[in-house]
């Protein structure tokens, strides 16, 4: 079996939401020298963007997603050794993530932790449902070079222009590069809220932070 | 006297424009429906006493002009520019309602505000226009209090203040009825902008030029009363428009850089009576630097986005983009680490004019010729600064008997290359003065200009040639013009590629520039570039270069007649404008917000929004423009709908509306 018949097996599996079965193709993943971080993005990432993006358009609801994301939770833990940056990458930068306020969908935003993480950025994650005025004391504290926000549902989305005007306001704008995620947010609506970058998933969101960072 | 050949006894009026700047005061009178300069008057600046400049000025230009001819007196004045890069600001008190204490006192510890008078008090709204806490009358009170004997002007900054003027608007009526003979600014009224910190420093500057240029205002009104002039008093700001004084007086933090922007606007003027198919670009060059202006094709020049900063003051006022470089006709020809010749940015004065007033250099630079030196021509002269250590009163009283070539002022010195760097510091601090070969020199070698002793320039060519060409100082002289020009031209293409200050792949910009300027290739350059736009040159040395500037990018290079009074023709012929931006943003629970001058108010629908705001608004527009001196306003409206595609492509979200106002006064005569 090569090894992108394996991956779309292992994002058939995660879509039926069948934990027993991801397992197994992840084994074999593994066993077929497929890289940790392809694994969960062309694999998990990418399914569960499917998921999300179903979910958005109400053509599947919260428990199937939560299940998704459960078992991807779990399958992040077994590979998370093999994933743990190596001390001799350089440090690319900080980035500071967060779910908007009103949000608890945060699979996405673990998602791009972990591979930003193996990727040698310090990720420092500040969890689920966070106010904009929390965000704001973190970025004056931590002195992040980005913020990632993600945002699942349109009713939050508009969390991350707010999250943009306050940081404008209090002059620390500049100090940052603000990148935009979620299943509702486009490249569109990132740009003319006045975000500086967009991924749609968690490979993206790395290479989007290289080239903010610019080091493209 | 002339007048244009009139059919009745009345004279053709006309506008008086004034251009108080640094070193010079021109004073110009355009009349006519051909807007012709009929006469002009330059008088030198007292920088201690502007007024006197401006009334000696005005006097001269009356005696060419009949003074019932004047309809207008435009005066464009680097005074609030000057006033807040020498700190010369009077006292202000800055109330900040809702902001951020940690911000803040960065903000004062980085002396950002330009007042140490700064008092926080709760309040303020967030970015949708909602209270977040209510305003703090009683603190309101006692820091208005406290600042009461001290200062001369109070400043009021609310976090959030331009979603919700509300809490401003209270603090303001506070403070008048309080300290009913301070002036009061409040951050709304100069900007729309988010960053409180930059909007509070805007306010801030207001506050403290308010009395300045009040002062002044209400001088030169004086003075024009007493020359009998009936005209009414218009101020230039820095995006080259024109106001009223009594709006000046309030809001004189919009005059920072209007000389610029008026030098910009004249030369644009000047140069395109006919033609104004194209934008154009402005190039300046002075003494020490060159100033590039962009202007579009109605004149008008291009803003900076950001705010213009000012001394090191952030503003969020919208002043005209000048991009400024170190080149002039007094740049230092040398070479650099590399050994490769350049042009500055250290200005120094030329060895030829230097030599008119000590003829003794010449015989110097004759001595080190004869030695078959090969150096930088540098002359040292001794300056006002005090002398510090020994090494550097040695020099001062090896000066004393008139300046000497810095090689032989090391003569005797055993560290040679530290005692450069002394000298080098002892320059920066005044104590002694550089003269050495300039772009100046090269035009007296080159015959393009005869003005002082072009026996100098020549020996100081010959010092900084190699060998080979030390028979020949033109082919240096060449070489300088060429570097000078190169530079001009590099910059030309170099802003026009770039926007808002973005300096990414600046790099490769400069590359391709560089390709299509150097000859790197033996048959030339194998790409062209072309500036799609005029070229205007003005500023003394510009004659000597623009042409070959225009060559290099392809386009037509015009100098101006008249260029010399630029800035006060484009005081004369600017023309009035006022603009207010509001906002209208939804809501989640199918509101739509309208955030006004007056606050906020809600609707249920888009529409009724939009048209009861411009119900609203032009008639309040229009009362504000009148009272900043417009004589028959016409507002104009544009709205712009945001709208951003979700995820999916298919389903758009409303950002928001925005409906921008502007006010245009049609008594102003039609230009571009």
């Amino acid at each position: 079996m090569n090894k992108e018949d394996i991956l779309e097996k292992l994002r058939s599996a995660l879509m039926d939401q069948d934990e027993e079965t991801v397992n197994e193709y992840v084994d074999k993943a593994i066993e077929n020298g497929i890289d940790p971080i392809d694994i969960l993005n062309k694999g998990l990432a990418a399914a569960l963007q499917e998921l999300g993006e179903l979910f958005a358009e109400e053509e599947i609801f919260l428990p199937e997603l939560l299940i998704a994301a459960d078992i991807t939770l779990g399958v992040m833990v077994r590979l998370e050794d093999s994933l743990k940056g190596e001390d001799k990458l350089e440090k690319r930068g900080t980035v500071l993530l967060a779910t908007v306020e009103g949000d608890v969908h945060d699979i996405g935003k673990s998602l791009v932790a972990m591979v930003m993480k193996a990727c040698g950025y310090e990720v420092i994650d500040a969890g689920k449902d966070v106010p904009n005025t929390k965000m704001i004391e973190l970025v004056k504290k931590h002195k992040p070079d980005l913020v990632g926000l993600s945002a699942l549902l349109l009713t939050t989305m508009t969390a991350q222009s707010q999250f943009i005007e306050m940081a404008k306001e209090a002059g620390i704008r500049d100090q940052i590069k603000v990148l935009l995620g979620g299943a509702p947010v486009s490249r569109d609506w990132a740009m003319k809220v006045g975000a500086d970058g967009f991924s749609e998933d968690a490979s993206a969101a790395v290479v989007e932070a290289d080239k903010l960072m610019g080091r493209a | 006297m002339s007048y244009d050949n009139q059919e009745n006894d009345k004279p053709a009026t006309g506008i008086l424009g004034i251009d108080a700047g640094g070193t010079f005061t021109d004073l110009v009178f355009i009349s006519g429906d051909d807007m012709r300069l009929r006469a002009k008057v330059k008088t030198p600046t007292e920088h201690n006493d502007l007024i006197s400049t401006i009334r000696r000025g005005i006097n001269l230009i009356l005696g060419q002009v009949d003074v019932r001819q004047v309809r207008s007196v435009n005066l464009a004045t680097t005074l609030a520019t000057n006033a807040i890069v020498e700190d010369k600001l009077r006292p202000v008190g800055l109330i900040l309602i809702g902001y951020d204490e940690d911000i803040v006192e960065r903000a004062v510890r980085n002396k950002l505000f330009g007042t140490n008078m700064v008092a926080c008090v709760a309040g303020g709204h967030d970015p949708a226009g909602n209270e977040l806490e209510p305003l703090d009358m009683e603190a309101l009170e006692k820091a208005l209090e406290a600042f009461g004997p001290n200062v001369e002007g109070i400043a009021i900054s609310g976090y959030f203040s331009v979603r919700n003027t509300a809490h401003e608007l209270r603090a303001m009526r506070a403070a008048q009825e309080k300290l009913p003979h301070i002036h009061v600014t409040c951050g709304h009224e100069l900007a729309s902008e988010l960053d409180a910190i930059k909007r509070a420093t805007t306010t801030v500057l207001n506050a403290g030029l308010i009395p300045i240029v009040m002062d002044l205002l209400a001088s030169v009104e004086q003075v024009c009363h007493d020359c009998g002039m009936d005209a009414p008093v218009t101020v230039v700001r820095g995006d080259g428009s024109l106001v009223g004084a009594e709006w000046a007086k309030s809001h004189p933090v919009e005059m920072i850089l209007s000389g610029p922007a008026g030098s910009a606007c004249g030369a644009c003027f000047l140069a395109s009576s006919a033609k104004v198919e194209r934008d154009s670009w402005v190039v300046d060059i002075g003494g020490t630097t060159t100033d590039i202006i962009h202007l579009a094709k109605n004149g008008k020049p291009i803003l900076l986005q950001e705010g213009a900063t000012v001394g090191n003051h952030k503003t969020l006022v919208k002043a005209i983009d000048i991009y400024t470089f170190g080149l002039g006709g007094d740049s230092r020809v040398h070479y650099d680490r590399e050994r490769k010749l350049s042009l500055g940015p250290r200005r120094v004065r030329p060895l030829c004019s230097t030599a008119v007033e000590y003829p003794g250099i010449v015989e110097a630079l004759k001595v080190m010729v004869e030695c078959g030196m090969s150096c930088e021509p540098l002359i040292i002269l001794p300056g006002r600064g005090r002398p510090e250590s020994s090494f550097e009163k040695r020099v001062t009283e090896k000066l004393a008997g008139g300046p000497q070539p810095l090689e032989k002022l090391l003569e005797s010195e055993r560290t040679v290359n530290l005692c450069r760097n002394e000298i080098e510091q002892m320059e920066s601090r005044g104590v002694v003065v550089f003269a050495s070969f300039t772009p100046t020199d090269a035009l007296h070698i080159l015959g393009r200009l005869d003005k002082w002793n072009g026996e100098a320039s020549r020996l100081g060519a010959i010092l900084l040639s190699y060998d080979n060409d030390k028979a020949s100082p033109e082919l240096l002289a060449e070489r300088v013009c060429r570097l000078a020009e190169h530079s001009i031209s590099s910059n030309v293409f170099y802003k026009s590629m770039t926007f808002n200050n973005d300096t990414r792949g600046c790099g490769e910009l400069r590359q391709i520039i560089d390709m299509a300027l150097d000859a790197r290739f033996e048959s030339g350059p194998q790409i062209a570039l072309s500036l799609c736009a005029d070229l205007v040159g003005v500023g003394a040395p510009t004659w000597a270069f623009i042409k070959d500037v225009g060559k290099s990018l392809n386009t037509e290079a015009i100098q101006p007649v008249d260029a010399d009074v630029a800035g006060a023709i484009g005081a004369a012929v600017g023309s009035f404008s006022l603009h207010y931006a509001v906002r209208i943003t939804p809501h989640n629970d199918g509101i739509y917000r309208v955030h006004h001058p007056l606050g906020i108010t809600d609707y249920d629908d888009l529409e009724t929004a939009v048209a009861e705001t411009r119900a609203f608004m032009k008639p309040w527009i229009v009362d504000r423009a009148k009272k900043a001196g417009a004589k028959l306003p016409t507002v104009e409206c544009e709205r712009m709908d945001e709208e951003a595609v979700i995820s999916g492509g298919v389903r758009k979200l409303h950002l928001w509306t925005q409906l921008s106002f502007t006010v245009f006064d049609e008594k102003d005569t039609s230009r571009r």
